[in-house]
């Protein structure tokens, strides 16, 4: 039997191996005296594939028999190339649990091909939640894939047993869509996605009532967008994450770049193309700036810009299309400012404020500090740094941050460091951010 | 808009003490014995240069004065109450500083201790200030040693007896046993499991409740050789099998990216991990 597990392990996590999502982290499930695991810190990654991507989770397909015909899947009706196998509910609760002992994991990412329709195909994915919760005490992580078209009444069992539910819109425009997945359409996927939407919603309001109202996904979903396959460009990517952050409320869009199979002429052909990893990156820098930094669309992507820079980093590319914006004076702009000059990031950015609050903050400091003083000294001000930046074109300085080579040393200057003015307002010397938000 | 240059904070008390370069201190090397030695050193009115263990001598004719530190639960207690209610966390950003082993550390967790007792709770967060800076750096590596610890730790199941046990073997490059234990207390409560230290020689032995004596910590840090192992179980090498063949299978080839993957894991890791075993 053994052996039988093993081959269908090697198959069905082959199979779920595009997926991008990894999260073990969102959950607020405390663990009981006598249950085994919890999912209420960070997330963990157990280990890391030779991609370099990050193992959370047992993510594997129950099965990969699929009545769906997707250019993209590997796991696509057509394709006669693969050996179709399932699970049984006992084997992957079994797997699960002899995993999460050992320590490997942090839960189940549990998907599937859709081998008969909708509601079949949830009612396993759920009866493999229901073991694990019910027979086993398990407390740890689950991640249930949504299966378009499945029934509300499963949607709402499943929502109770996970910990995040995701549906994937996979292909970044329908008319994409229609193109690559026949069967398939933006109906489909948005309609589920609402529902979990509504119950997350829901259950939060409930559980403000009472706080022994049963959770619904409380690490949220999540939707991944496959890029490459088709012709989108990455504003409109990032539109549709942006929608689907603002309307669907999901915790996390992931970006996969399109690894081409072969044998379907439909999306791009292996011999000619090579996966956009260089794009997926820039794709969830934007991203990032999106969620955690305060950007708005328009400034990471500014409407009709096509794809991102490939050279720089967002962030990088938005001061040098605002150069008026900056240099900043790290002594007085506020956090919110500090966040968005290049080279800074959430942590340093507090580390900055934390530390002027007792004394000026000068330009040794700021290596210490974590900051990447490669392209940071561009755009930001110390007592002993200032840099001459409306002297120089932004083409001149783009040209220095992507050339590599400097080590962030102080500019030579002419000038002796201009005295420290500590008191000078915040509104002195950094503009206020063009989009205000409250802090 | 939150944040512009404020006034300088109140002091919180008398101010900042200096530092004694004759003065040395001695403790039982825990953080109740640092937390102890700086109500010792408050009291002389000076910071010692250094902080060494009982017993071990310190770099001798150096220092005029060696003060040796009793260890005592209701000072300590008192001392940690002081700081948390000052910075709330920062007595555990000072034990992490201090498992990392570094020598001199003990001294500025003091200073950044009597810092923040006499400037208040902004000293502790300012990186231009040494101390504060130097712990903050501290306590992240050695946090990052024990959080790489609770995803790297492989527990193989062994029985003896009848009565199985979840052994792990690592060697973490600070002593990171005396943190990890909630971690690992609340995920398995029911397993009886152990985390050995083979740079050490230390283990983290876990106690499920059901066999615990009334009162008994769940968990204690014993030296590793005192310990016996049994058999391993007989369904333990398919499960590691298994996690290989999952581990080949998750890989992408056409992604393949070595060197992000070191980043990750750095080779140091590799003797301790099931996924980095050759297949059979």
């Amino acid at each position: 039997m053994r052996r039988q597990v093993i081959e269908k392990l090697e198959i069905l996590a082959d199979a779920a191996k595009y997926d991008a999502s990894c999260a073990s982290s969102g959950g607020k499930r405390e663990n009981t005296p006598t249950g085994i695991g919890n999912s209420t810190g960070a997330g963990i990654c157990h280990s890391y594939t030779e991609d370099g991507r990050c193992v959370s989770l047992l993510k594997v397909l129950f099965s990969n028999v699929c009545i769906y015909d997707c250019a993209y899947c590997v796991s696509r009706r057509s394709n006669d190339e693969v050996t179709r196998v399932a699970f049984t509910v006992e084997e992957v609760v079994e797997l699960t649990m002899g995993f999460y002992k050992r320590n490997y994991i942090e839960g189940l990412f549990l998907s599937s091909g859709i081998f008969k329709d909708a509601d079949t195909t949830t009612e396993k994915l759920v009866a493999v939640a229901r073991s694990l919760r019910q027979d086993h005490g398990f407390n740890g992580y689950i991640h249930l894939k949504v299966i378009p078209g499945a029934s509300p009444e499963l949607l709402t069992e499943a929502g109770r047993l996970a910990d995040r539910l995701s549906v994937n819109v996979e292909i970044p425009s329908e008319a994409g869509l229609k193109e690559v997945a026949p069967d398939k359409d933006y109906h489909q996927v948005f309609g589920p996605m609402g529902h979990v939407r509504d119950g997350i919603t829901e259950a939060k309001e409930e559980r403000k009532k009472n706080r022994r109202a049963p959770r619904f996904a409380a690490g949220g979903q999540s939707t991944q967008l496959v890029i490459g396959a088709t012709p989108e460009t990455d504003r409109q990517i990032l539109e549709l994450s942006d929608g689907l952050y603002s309307e669907q409320k999901l915790r996390r869009v992931y970006y996969s770049g399109f690894v081409p199979l072969g044998g379907d002429d439909r999306v791009p052909d292996p011999e000619t193309y090579r996966a956009p990893l260089h794009r997926e990156h820039r794709l969830y820098q934007a991203d990032w700036l999106l969620r955690k930094y305060g950007f708005e669309l328009d400034e990471v992507a500014p409407p009709g810009s096509g794809n991102l820079d490939a050279e720089i980093d967002p962030k990088t590319a938005y001061a040098l299309r605002f150069p008026y914006l900056f240099p900043v004076d790290v002594n007085t702009a506020p956090l919110e400012w500090l966040q968005r000059v290049p080279g800074l990031g959430i942590r340093s950015a507090k580390r900055i404020v934390a530390a002027r609050r007792r004394g000026v903050v000068r330009w040794d400091d700021l290596r210490a500090m974590g900051v990447v003083l490669k392209r940071a000294r561009f755009f930001l001000t110390t007592p002993d740094h200032r840099p001459q930046l409306l002297d120089r074109s932004p083409e001149s300085v783009r040209q220095r941050i992507v050339g590599g080579k400097g080590d962030g040393a102080p500019q030579l200057s002419l000038f002796a460091p201009a005295p420290v003015r500590l008191a000078a307002p915040a509104s002195a010397t950094s503009p206020a951010p063009p989009i205000a938000r409250a802090a | 808009m939150t944040t512009s240059p404020t006034a300088p904070p109140k002091p919180a008390g008398p101010p900042a003490l200096p530092v004694d370069p004759h003065l040395a201190v001695e403790t039982d090397g825990t953080l109740a014995g640092l937390l102890c030695a700086y109500a010792e050193t408050y009291k002389r009115g000076a910071l010692p240069a250094s902080v060494g263990l009982i017993g071990e001598p310190a770099s001798g004719a150096l220092f005029g004065d060696v003060v040796r530190v009793e260890t005592e639960a209701a000072i300590a207690g008192r001392v940690e109450r002081g700081l948390e209610r000052l910075v709330p966390g920062l007595v555990g950003r000072i034990h992490r500083a201090i498992l990392g082993e570094r020598p001199g550390i003990e001294v500025a967790a003091l200073r950044l201790a009597d810092a923040v007792r006499a400037e208040g709770a902004a000293a502790a967060d300012d990186w231009t200030f040494e101390p504060a800076r130097e712990v903050a750096q501290w306590s992240g590596r050695v946090g990052r040693e024990a959080h790489r610890m609770e995803a790297f730790v492989r527990f193989e199941r062994h029985v003896a007896d009848g009565a199985e046990t979840w052994v792990a073997t690592a060697r973490p490059e600070y002593h990171v046993l005396p943190i990890l234990h909630g971690h690992f207390s609340v995920r398995y409560p029911t397993l009886a499991w152990r985390i050995v230290d083979a740079r050490r020689g230390l283990a983290l032995v876990h106690t499920p409740v059901a066999d615990r004596a009334e009162g008994a910590l769940p968990t204690r840090i014993v030296p590793a050789v005192t310990l016996g192992l049994g058999d391993e179980a007989p369904d333990e090498a398919a499960y590691q099998r298994m996690w290989r063949a999952y581990f080949q299978a998750v890989t992408i080839p056409e992604r393949r990216n070595l060197a992000l993957h070191l980043r990750h894991v750095p080779k140091r890791y590799w003797p301790y991990l099931t996924e980095k075993q050759p297949l059979d």
